[in-house]
């Protein structure tokens, strides 16, 4: 198919002429400084960026050349004058990211997280240090316009949700938490105040409930990549969610306890990542295998499975451990079993 | 490719009266239409009062992509039962490969492609060209956004400055 170039037309301004929310589309790729920096194009882009429903405020990406000791002060001085010249009623995104040691901002940082739960927010991403309570997580575990949450402790240490008092987000249907205390209240709270999730990913999460039930949830990853030092009150035990799709768990850094009943019935894929030394089996032919994943209906429907383990002996004794194995895997299109060194 | 004379056959029309004829499948990509087609099932012939013949052109080059790519990702995993996890990723390789070349166009018939897509609502289209014009402007000072759009300054010199010395800190390292 040949293209047409009209003569002389690439040498016109165009982009000036597309309607505000496709500006905006253009803009919500750009961080807030970018954004706010187009304002000095001409007359129609002087305030474009008021009504901006995308902020994006990235402090590692955030330029100034002035004395590195300012950079903090100017990138507040930065936020607050954005959020004071924002005009915009509703936001659709809002995110807080790369926000290390940041400690003597954590007032501001709280403000700005009231701004945008106050402007019907759909999209928010945190990531910064949470103990210094700078983030009114029971604000954002009870803002109603919520869709997609991503939540980042970045300081390495889980947070506890004990003072999370209630959970109510009728929308909400993707939800990412990483360095978050997972007690049962909480987990209870949070799928029965969710009646929508479909997305869950868990990474580096304090697992400290016995039982977690969801009938909305589609896909749910369980991960931990740093060694993380955590003595939980209670440990996992049942995972059931009738309509999840995607399961996938890496266990490989978690200290577990020595069952996990699985009640998955709609899964259709699977990938799961064991260590044989924190299972406490190392070196035995261990009998106990079999209570360490107990599955329930959990293969039937299974056509995608990834069994990752320390050793290829190990995943041998893992099918062994599984009663009837080639009943289990009826409609099975195709398994990996991936030794890992 | 070859077709199969069954398939429906649905005749665009652009603004400038230019007809394109096209496979139900291909004109379903564009949400738009597939809405009319959902409406109205007997309908054959579309006029686009919005889109000119160069750039529905365009659209229809990129849908018909798009829908081979999974067509023929559709018919490797009915062949072999499974799609196998390198084939399906050198596959998506290769159609990022194509949305790049694709996407080497001047600005002008860039902001067009993104009215059109917006318009006949082409999701993989829309966020393939505004990421694209997002590009353009990442990292440049507004002077070389200007030059890269084309955009004239109508700013005077005493609106520039008011502006700069409302929010400084915007402006660290754009000159």
């Amino acid at each position: 198919m040949k293209r047409a170039v009209k003569s002389g037309r690439d040498k016109r301004d165009r982009i000036s002429f597309l309607p505000d929310c496709l500006i905006h589309l253009i803009m919500s790729f750009l961080t807030a400084q970018e954004a706010v920096r187009t304002c000095l194009l001409s007359k129609r882009w002087k305030n474009l960026w008021t009504t901006l429903p995308f902020l994006d405020f990235d402090l590692k990406k955030f330029e100034y050349n002035g004395v590195p000791e300012r950079r903090f002060d100017m990138f507040v001085s930065f936020v607050n004058t954005t959020l004071l010249l924002c005009e915009a009623s509703d936001l659709h995104m809002f995110r807080l990211v790369e926000l290390r040691d940041f400690k003597l901002y954590h007032m501001f940082v709280k403000s700005w997280i009231r701004y945008a739960l106050k402007h019907n927010i759909k999209e928010l991403t945190i990531e910064l240090p949470l103990y210094y309570s700078s983030v009114p997580l029971d604000g954002v575990f009870n803002c109603a316009s919520l869709i997609n949450v991503s939540i980042n402790e970045l300081s390495n240490i889980i947070f506890e949700t004990r003072l999370v008092t209630g959970v109510n987000l009728p929308c909400l249907k993707q939800l990412y938490l990483r360095g978050i205390e997972l007690i049962q209240y909480f987990v209870d709270n949070l799928f029965s105040g969710c009646p929508v999730l479909e997305y869950l990913h868990l990474e580096d999460c304090g697992l400290g409930f016995s039982t977690m039930y969801s009938q909305s949830l589609k896909y749910l990853k369980i991960d931990c990549h740093e060694g993380l030092h955590y003595d939980p009150e209670e440990q996992m035990e049942l995972i059931e969610a009738p309509n999840l799709l995607s399961f996938c768990y890496d266990q490989r850094s978690y200290q577990m306890g020595d069952k996990l009943h699985l009640k998955m019935p709609s899964l259709t894929s699977a990938v799961i990542l064991c260590d044989e030394k924190l299972q406490g089996c190392t070196g035995k032919r261990s009998a106990e295998l079999p209570r360490v994943f107990k599955f329930e209906g959990l293969f039937s429907g299974i056509f995608q499975l990834l069994l990752s383990v320390t050793s290829f002996q190990f995943t041998c004794f893992f099918f062994e451990s599984l009663p009837t194995f080639g009943e289990a895997f009826t409609s099975i299109s195709w398994l990996l079993l991936q030794p890992r060194g | 490719m070859a077709r199969s004379s069954t398939e429906n056959m649905i005749t665009l029309m652009s603004s400038d009266g230019e007809e394109f004829m096209v496979t139900e499948k291909v004109a379903r990509e564009c949400t738009t239409i597939r809405n009319m087609l959902e409406d109205d099932c007997v309908i054959t012939n579309i006029p686009l009062p919005n889109v000119t013949s160069d750039i529905l052109s365009m659209v229809i080059e990129y849908c018909m992509e798009h829908v081979a790519a999974a067509e023929k990702a559709a018919a490797e995993t009915a062949e072999k039962g499974s799609s196998s996890a390198p084939a399906a990723a050198k596959a998506n390789k290769d159609l990022e490969e194509w949305d790049k070349a694709f996407m080497n166009v001047d600005v002008y018939t860039l902001c067009d492609l993104i009215l059109a897509a917006n318009y006949l609502n082409v999701s993989g289209l829309l966020d393939l060209t505004i990421q694209t014009a997002a590009n353009l402007i990442k990292g440049k000072s507004p002077e070389q956004i200007r030059k890269t759009f084309h955009i004239q300054n109508d700013l005077s010199l005493e609106e520039e400055e008011k502006i700069r010395s409302q929010t400084p800190w915007a402006f660290e390292k754009s000159e």
